[in-house]
């Protein structure tokens, strides 16, 4: 009981220790990243801001906008684990989103509460856990090929993600590829196709992921089928969010199956 | 195939190596980057054993239309019987990307080369796209996984 009733307390007094104003602002931000507020982020963002990413490099606030400028709304950031240590005019915040610790330093600047630094460190994965997560993504893919359904594909592609196939102009970008793949959908359909994964390395926040695969494709303008088998390597990336997408993907091709 | 195969083991010098601002991405770029160039004229001067020096003993190396190459021994086959085969007299890399990620680096290129037989026939000319991944092992940087594909190669 006694020790109940000490925990409550405790969780009461730190909370009480955040002021109302940068409580509003934390939260305030956490969302902005998330709904691609640009507007938001950059009120309260110092312009000295500095964020080191997951994999050790770096980003301007400069930086930081141009991408942020470039993203689409997704849903609400899942945040747990947050602490909040006040020091005076500065906070330190923690907190975990899906994947990821999020470490960032808040200093009153002229009235108004900002961010200067924030570090992004991965939650690594086991590689069973990690392995878990592509098998799955693979699968999606796999499922959305053989619909021919270009949107639910591009769902597994960042956007500046790139596609190198044998004997094509690669596919740079995720308006090239879903391009590529709407034209590729419009002229032949999957009968079949099967993409299996041999092995997996994981590689910081990135997971190179190794495989073979089958398809029977049929012409939509007549003609024979077409089998095909070859080979890839995927390089999946580790999102803000926890999900897997694919940054870079290699094939080549067996030259027909029997 | 053969046209294809030594071009391929080759790999790339990066152009732009480093993708953010922190130090060590910058080391591990100019640490691969001087790997890739050793290797490279391992490859030129038809050395086996320098060029095997930059490749992990669970490599897997994906080359079109045949069995993937797995481990160092295979390798080292492969290495052999291409380097008594050809001299790579013309060599060049473009479109290079390369991703830092914790102690591994990926490399994306265009390789273009052509291969003379050292006994008998014409000059194959070959042109195509690499993914590299290098591992950091102890101070060394070696090759982990390799794949190519084609390109059509331009005329001689």
């Amino acid at each position: 009981m006694h020790t109940l009733l000490f925990a409550v307390l405790a969780v009461t007094q730190a909370q009480t220790r955040v002021p109302p104003d940068l409580r509003k602002a934390m939260d305030q931000r956490i969302a902005a990243v998330a709904q691609a507020d640009v507007a938001t982020w950059d009120r309260l963002t110092a312009n000295n801001f500095v964020l080191i990413q997951p994999d050790g490099t770096t980003r301007t606030k400069a930086e930081r906008l141009v991408q942020l400028r470039a993203a689409q709304p997704g849903p609400a950031t899942v945040v747990t684990h947050e602490h909040v240590l006040m020091l005076g005019n500065t906070a330190v915040q923690r907190y975990q989103t899906p994947g990821t610790w999020v470490l960032t330093i808040w200093t009153m600047n002229r009235g108004t509460w900002q961010v200067t630094l924030a570090q992004a460190s991965p939650v690594v994965g086991d590689s069973a856990t990690v392995r878990q997560a592509i098998d799955a993504a693979a699968a999606r893919f796999t499922n959305a090929f053989k619909r021919g359904d270009a949107d639910s594909l591009m769902t597994l592609y960042t956007s500046n993600a790139v596609q190198l196939n044998p004997n094509f102009p690669a596919w740079e970008g995720a308006a090239a590829i879903k391009q590529a793949f709407a034209n590729f959908f419009n002229a032949m359909t999957v009968s079949d196709a099967s993409f299996t994964t041999h092995d997996i390395v994981i590689a910081g926040n990135k997971a190179i992921e190794r495989g073979s695969y089958a398809m029977r494709l049929k012409p939509k303008n007549g003609g024979a089928e077409i089998a095909d088998r070859g080979k890839y390597v995927t390089t999946w990336e580790r999102q803000p969010d926890g999900s897997w997408k694919i940054i870079r993907d290699i094939s080549n091709t067996d030259g027909g199956a029997p | 195939m053969k046209s294809i195969l030594a071009a391929a083991l080759v790999l790339a010098i990066p152009a732009c190596a480093d993708r953010g601002g922190s130090a060590s991405a910058a080391a591990d770029s100019a640490a691969v980057m001087s790997a890739v160039h050793d290797y490279r004229y391992a490859w030129m001067r038809g050395d086996t054993a320098a060029a095997l020096g930059f490749i992990s003993d669970d490599i897997r190396i994906l080359i079109p239309g045949l069995a993937d190459v797995n481990g160092k021994e295979a390798a080292r086959k492969l290495f052999v019987d291409e380097m008594a085969t050809y001299q790579i007299p013309s060599l060049t890399l473009t479109e290079q990307d390369l991703i830092v990620s914790g102690n591994h680096v990926i490399t994306v290129g265009i390789w273009e080369e052509t291969l003379v037989p050292k006994k008998e026939g014409a000059p194959i000319h070959a042109k195509g796209r690499f993914m590299t991944i290098w591992r950091k092992e102890g101070a060394e940087w070696r090759i982990v996984r390799y794949m190519l594909n084609d390109l059509e190669a331009p005329k001689p």
